[in-house]
């Protein structure tokens, strides 16, 4: 409630982590005390998030809310094509998906599937700028800096292993295009770097990241170590005491010292994984990277996202080609998602871990934005469709999109919202916003929805303006 | 019975007897119900004359003395659990003893029932008894409910006058008790108070509306309070209508209206805050509350000799018994920070020595004038503190489409030829070419929400950089926070807007336009119907005239805080907020505006005042309100200068910056022409010029640019390469084709002929010409038109001279006319024709090269926000990255291989690494551990590691 200054200043400084001292510093957040309502943090029904990320865009009609089928037919009229692709049954009566992703068919009956997401109105499209909306939940440019969602677990929980950073970003790079734009969101924002994403461009080198740099010995990295130590020992700026920048520096080189020392750092290791289970993983990088996402959930990680790779014009952002590419990209995700469901699901911690299956919106063949509010087109459409480059999805659609859930809490085999059966194929039932898909989640991980956090005096919300409601429908079990 | 509770209370409660106490409250209500009813029961029979005492009388007398006995108990357990003083504690101890009384008498007259029935004597007791017992609790009650209530709880509907007149009276009669209460906890106002004021009470009180003539938003309105009186009684939550208000005590209706009540919590910290004493603490002392004034004030300097900043401090520190103070760091710390704080770079060896062994006296001050006078590195170190506000980068969101513009050149030469600050500050809102950056905002592609349109974040920068003045939150609605309203924030805005700007509240439309205006109209009108040029000149004329005062209050409470690690105000770009020494920052601003806004001048007198040359200190855990200045805080280097230190202890800098200081685009060669006197007296007509070179491999690349008064044509061994007879526009192109192994000739054919070009006097001519290469091994080689060149006015006979091995005879050395054209036309050009090539080699500064991972770690933030302060503290993921990230790594590896390269014993490299790090010698203890680890180029490598993980070298003491 107030401030409690009767610490030791001694013992403090022994005791509290980097973090908290980072928090003495001037200007660090603390949760806002000036709200009307007391906020209380729900309690938890999961420990760990893994957001699976289809970075540029996933088509709907084409993955998770299958429509009308129509082969391709040289001249066939562009507007008819709802679908590229048959649908398949899958493990629920009601469900029914995409061809290509037989494999999480099999596991849909432990899944919750909403068909309902709407993006925000953000004008002319810009694929880094809605990703931008659905990591913070705000649309940039922000007047602070907006906190990515792995930032806001990181502060709020904190880490789940003290030895594995609480927030891990897999498989993104940050140096191709919209490089700069990506940055903006992979940070701590206003939280700081403390809570900033520890990145992992590729997956298969994730090892690099938590052992010595490249040609350095275990030993001799050891031994700098330590004759580091001796310096600090040996260095008459002890005679000045201890305060708090130097026991910060000193602290957090151990806190990095022992993360790349603890036994937890071998789940970044995937060559440790028996040679049949890394084979059903390797389908690429993203399943590369969800089976480094497993690892690392068994090892104790608190909040991992891994991505299909957000490269303009390539992956999910098909502006030609949609139909091939969509074979393609459902190769990459269909096996390790499905096999992530189940290894989770044998090692026990389905039950504590969500898995959500995301993109910032949707695609179609002839809307660009949404039909109450349609934006300036990006790609060219014929009207006939004479070859295999203009079959596909091309359009960016923001009115519908397929967010899918797995364990953490939420309802098995459960089907949420619902779209039109024609063109525009749009939301029809229950339709999600970011506010609310984030409340769901920052609810499953015991962070309240209204959580606000103290910036420049004003509050800053977990979700924009505390407006983010949870939808109950989706848990297993009642809420409190 | 007493003893043993009061040995229980010393013991301490658990919360279940706690909670036993707390039911004192309910529980006495029986006997309150009870004993009254026997009593008027009884009264009731007397008044009858009748015989028996009913049965209903003795049921209430014996439950009620039971109940009596219960509730005196609870009620001694509250008592001991909480918190009573002066006026309170008089009434608990009254209400305790009735209360212990009520409770004796009660079981007297209940035992008298019981034993003493059918005798009248013990009857008639009994009577009396109930009576009293009825007349005891009623007293008994009327003392708990004032505990409860206040004491003015029953009397003030029908004597108001009597509830205005208490609270003037305890807080000038109760220091001590005051004294007392206010060492267990503290609360901060600005952190835990002014929030729940915010959000619960301004919106009536204080934001735009003043509701019962009541403002909670400042200090002196608090005080002040309203139509009926005080808001609060300092020390007297109890009596405090702030308190009753919104408890919903006093038979009025409870606050807020129509809104959730305050929590526990919230009413919790109202009430220790008023216990404390008031709006922003201190009432005890008669201190004024903070009335934050916006002319320039012209403070008198104490009498006394010295630096001003020393005269103006040396109360203060006398009052705040400062220890260290007139203690001053010894030379090596000295230059050190001054070093850091003034050009972003260590003292290299020669310079920290040099400095230590001058003997004269006023070395300091020599040496931060030396510093200032590095214009370069000057300018290269305040780049990223004025990046970091201006919002600009090399790279970030916005430039994909053109959204974004970066002022780089411009604020470089700024700060390096010290633009007075009030002229950068104009030129910046009323921008010249290259300036415009910072006013155009950044630009997302798509809509953009009303709150965040280029003009409203121009309100907002402009509002915050230079004002320090939060405009964020009435860019949407009308502030909680402070009194700006968000038709100031449209105001500043529409100075930017192109037409009139429709006015947006959160989002939604108002339906009215806004009106422009200057945050303070008394300082200068903007004319809203005035083209734009003028409004902008209008806007600069009023953010920089020198009576606004806040304008060099702001940036000299930045300096402040750079240097010394804490602002005279904080947080700096909240400049409504009390500065610890108003003298201190007043004199600062006022010196500064009177003296051409001379940032140096100020960075002088800080740096060479007494009060810099302190002792460091730890970062403070104190609240910013309980600020003491006793010495600068210890400050950690940022991410460029960590960078830069590296890189000069390593020899490792950036060669491939994003941008470079335009001098260092001076490109080679020199103008020359076949005579001396070309540049008044060169004759009409067309002369020839040759230059031989070998290249023993061939470059990568070769870019040529030329341009000559009037023209040319440039032949590459006899094939014609380039030409041009613009010399306004220097050509520009790739001549790798041109250029084979072995020998080489480059041959021009230049023409003076004035005829074409009016503009150019008659009788002028020159040429230049530059040939760049790119060698392997990043090496570059120049051929540029020097005085080595041949030249001739005859013209040849054949095509021999455009060949090697031409036979010179006859030619002679051309003549020097100066330097290299002006380098900002060729620039434009090389930028028009998309030419990127990289014409020189250099090392580079961090600050000229985009943000890295290793910079990001340390802080470099990505600038989409202004930034104002970074954080400082380590963290572990920045020390993952400094630990085995590549780019520390690399840095470190090349720079083993420097200082192995030089031939030197074990011992002598640490100790000239220590001196190169540290600037000092390295310990006895320090010189064992390293063994002879700096025999090897590994050893070295990770010596260096060791050396700048220190606090010692990332920290400035």
């Amino acid at each position: 409630m107030m401030h409690k200054r009767n610490w030791s200043r001694r013992d403090f400084l022994k005791t509290a982590s980097a973090a908290t001292m980072a928090a003495l510093a001037a200007g660090a957040p603390r949760v806002w005390g000036g709200g009307v309502e007391q906020i209380v943090n729900p309690n938890a029904t999961a420990d760990t998030l893994i957001v699976l990320w289809m970075g540029g865009g996933m088509a709907h009609t084409e993955t998770f809310d299958p429509k009308r089928y129509s082969p391709f037919v040289a001249g066939m009229d562009s507007n008819s094509v709802l679908s590229t692709f048959p649908a398949i049954d899958t493990a629920v009566d009601n469900i029914k998906i995409s061809q290509g992703f037989e494999n999480i068919a099999k596991v849909m009956d432990r899944g919750t599937l909403i068909r309902s997401y709407k993006a925000g109105d953000l004008g002319f499209i810009l694929h880094s700028r809605h990703q931008y909306m659905w990591h913070t939940g705000y649309a940039p440019p922000q007047t602070v800096a907006a906190p990515h969602i792995g930032a806001w677990i990181a502060k709020t929980r904190g880490p789940l292993n003290p030895a594995l950073p609480a927030f891990i970003d897999i498989g993104q790079r940050l140096d191709l295009g919209e490089g700069e734009e990506l940055k903006a969101f992979h940070t701590g924002g206003f939280f700081g770097s403390e809570y900033g994403p520890f990145m992992i461009p590729q997956p298969a080198e994730a090892m690099e990241k938590v052992r010595p740099p490249k040609g350095m010995s275990a030993s001799r990295f050891q031994n700098r170590e330590k004759f580091y130590k001796e310096l600090v020992a040996g260095s008459p700026i002890g005679e000045f005491g201890s305060d708090y920048q130097k026991e910060s520096l000193i602290r957090s080189l151990d806190n990095a010292h022992r993360l790349l020392n603890d036994p937890a750092s071998k789940a970044f290791d995937l060559s440790l994984e028996p040679k049949e289970s890394y084979d059903i993983y390797n389908t690429g990088r993203f399943g590369q990277g969800c089976l480094l996402a497993k690892r690392l959930t068994e090892a104790g990680a608190r909040f991992i996202e891994v991505t299909t790779e957000y490269i303009p014009f390539l992956n999910w952002d098909t502006h030609a080609d949609g139909h091939t590419t969509m074979v393609n990209m459902k190769k990459q995700i269909d096996a390790p998602i499905a096999q992530l469901v189940l290894d989770l699901e044998k090692s026990g911690k389905l039950d504590r871990t969500l898995i959500v299956v995301a993109s910032e919106f949707s695609r179609d063949m002839m809307m660009e934005g949404k039909p109450e509010n349609a934006v300036k087109n990006q790609v060219e459409v014929p009207p006939k469709v004479m070859d295999m480059k203009h079959y596909g999805m091309h359009r960016h659609f923001t009115a519908a999109g397929s967010v899918l859930m797995f364990g953490g809490g939420m309802k098995k085999g459960y089907l949420y919202g619902k779209t039109a059966d024609e063109r525009p194929c749009t939301t029809i039932e229950n339709p999600m916003t970011i506010e609310d898909l984030h409340a769901t989640i920052y609810t499953a991980m015991g962070v309240s929805p209204k959580l606000p956090y103290d910036v420049e005096k004003r509050p800053f919300y977990a979700t924009k303006d505390a407006k983010g409601v949870a939808r109950r429908d989706l848990f297993a079990k009642s809420l409190a | 019975m007493v003893t043993a509770l009061s040995s229980f209370c010393v013991l301490g409660m658990s919360p279940l007897v706690q909670t036993l106490g707390r039911l004192h409250v309910a529980m006495v209500h029986f006997p309150i119900a009870l004993l009254m009813l026997a009593g008027v029961l009884e009264a009731w029979r007397l008044a009858r004359r009748k015989k028996d005492v009913s049965p209903t009388v003795a049921t209430c007398a014996i439950l009620g003395a039971l109940a009596t006995v219960v509730a005196a108990i609870m009620g001694w357990i509250l008592a001991a659990s909480g918190q009573y003083d002066g006026d309170t504690l008089h009434t608990l101890t009254l209400h305790r003893w009735m209360g212990v009384a009520t409770a004796g008498l009660a079981v007297v007259t209940a035992l008298m029932l019981v034993v003493g029935k059918r005798k009248q004597v013990v009857m008639r007791g009994f009577t009396v008894g109930a009576l009293g017992c009825a007349a005891m609790v009623g007293l008994t009650g009327h003392f708990g409910g004032q505990l409860t209530y206040g004491s003015s709880y029953l009397t003030e509907l029908l004597f108001p006058d009597a509830t205005d007149a208490t609270p003037t009276e305890p807080a000038a009669t109760q220091p001590t008790v005051e004294k007392a209460s206010l060492t267990q906890t503290k609360v901060d106002y600005e952190k835990d108070v002014r929030p729940i004021l915010d959000s619960t009470c301004v919106e009536c009180h204080g934001q735009g509306k003043t509701r019962g003539g009541l403002k909670l938003t400042t200090g002196s309105g608090i005080l002040k309070g309203g139509t009926s009186g005080m808001a609060l009684v300092a020390h007297e939550p109890d009596k405090s209508t702030i308190i009753r208000r919104v408890m919903g005590l006093d038979g009025k209706k409870r606050m807020p209206l129509e809104k959730p009540a305050l929590t526990d919590k919230q009413i919790a910290i109202l009430r220790a805050w008023i216990t404390e004493g008031g709006p922003v603490g201190d009432v005890k002392n008669e201190k004024k509350t903070w009335e934050v004034r916006l002319e320039p004030r012209d403070v008198k300097l104490p009498p006394g000799e010295g630096n001003p900043v020393d005269r103006i401090l040396a109360g203060y520190l006398q009052a705040h018994k400062v220890a260290s103070a007139g203690k001053v760091v010894e030379d090596r710390v000295f230059a050190r920070r001054a070093y850091l704080d003034v050009i972003g770079m260590l003292p290299t060896v020669a310079e920290q020595t040099a400095f230590e062994q001058d003997a004269s006296p006023d070395k300091r001050e020599h040496l931060v004038d030396k510093l200032l006078a590095d214009d370069r590195r000057y300018a290269e170190n305040w780049m990223t503190f004025w990046d970091d506000a201006l919002r600009n980068d090399y790279a970030g969101p916005g430039y994909i489409d053109g959204g974004r513009k970066a002022i780089t050149t411009w604020l470089y030469e700024a700060l390096k030829t010290g633009m007075p600050y009030d002229k950068f500050v104009t030129q910046l809102v009323d921008p010249v070419p290259g300036s415009e950056g910072f006013t155009k905002g950044i630009e997302w592609r798509g809509a953009v929400s009303a709150s965040q349109v280029p003009e409203l974040q121009a309100s907002q920068n402009i509002s915050q950089v230079f004002l320090g003045i939060n405009m964020k939150c009435a860019s949407c609605h009308d502030s909680f926070i402070s009194d700006w309203k968000l038709a100031d924030a449209y105001g500043l805005a529409g100075v930017y807007a192109d037409k009139p700007m429709k006015m947006y509240r959160c989002e939604t439309d108002q339906g009215k336009t806004a009106e422009v205006k200057f945050l303070y109209p008394q300082l200068g009108t903007i004319d809203g119907n005035a083209p734009k040029a003028q409004r902008l000149a209008q806007l600069a004329k009023a953010l920089t005239c020198k009576e606004d005062g806040r304008f060099a209050r702001t940036i000299v409470n930045r300096l402040w805080e750079r240097f010394m690690g804490h602002g005279i105000v904080e947080p700096l770009d909240e400049m409504d907020n009390e500065p610890w020494n108003s003298d201190l920052l007043d004199w600062l601003s006022w010196d500064l505006a009177n003296n051409g806004y001379d940032l140096k001048r100020t960075i002088k007198i800080i740096l060479t005042s007494k009060a810099y040359q302190m002792p460091a200190v730890g970062m403070a855990e104190t609240n910013s309100s309980e600020f003491v200045f006793n010495g600068p805080i210890v400050k950690r280097m940022s991410a460029e200068e960590f960078v830069d230190a590296v890189s000069e202890l390593t020899g490792v800098w950036h060669q491939s910056p994003a941008a470079r200081p335009p001098e260092d685009v001076v490109l080679g060669g020199r103008w020359i022409w076949n005579r001396p006197d070309a540049l008044t007296a060169a004759p009409v007509g067309t002369i020839y010029l040759r230059k031989e070179f070998t290249l023993d491999e061939m470059p990568t690349e070769a870019v040529g640019a030329a341009t000559c008064d009037n023209g040319y044509v440039m032949y590459i061994n006899g094939k014609r390469a380039m030409a041009g007879v613009d010399w306004q526009k220097p050509g520009v192109k790739k001549l790798i084709k041109f250029l084979v192994r072995g020998k080489n000739v480059i041959a021009i054919a230049a023409t003076n002929d004035p005829s074409g070009n009016a503009a150019h006097p008659e009788g002028a001519a020159a040429l230049w010409a530059l040939v760049s290469l790119q060698m392997p091994g990043e090496k570059i080689m120049e051929i540029g038109t020097d005085a080595t060149w041949m030249a001739s006015a005859d013209k040849p006979a054949d095509r021999g001279w455009m060949k090697a091995g031409f036979d010179e005879t006859g030619w002679k050395a051309a003549s020097d006319l100066g330097a290299a054209p002006a380098l900002y036309d060729l620039m434009a050009h090389l930028a028009a024709t998309n030419q990127q090539y990289t014409l020189r080699e250099g090392n580079y500064r961090a600050v000229w090269a985009k943000n890295d991972r290793l910079m990001t770690a340390l802080g470099r933030p990505t600038r989409e926000q202004t930034v104002t302060y970074r954080q400082s503290a380590a963290t572990t993921l920045q020390m993952l990255e400094m630990t085995n990230g590549p780019e520390l790594f690399d840095m470190l590896k090349e720079g083993a291989k420097n200082w192995t390269a030089q031939d030197a014993t074990a011992q002598d490299r640490v100790e000239q690494i220590y001196q190169a790090a540290l600037g000092r010698a390295p310990t006895a203890k320090e010189l064992a551990a390293t063994g002879d680890m700096a025999k090897s180029e590994e050893g070295v490598e990770d010596l260096l590691w060791a050396v700048v993980m220190l606090p010692e070298f990332q920290l400035e003491y």
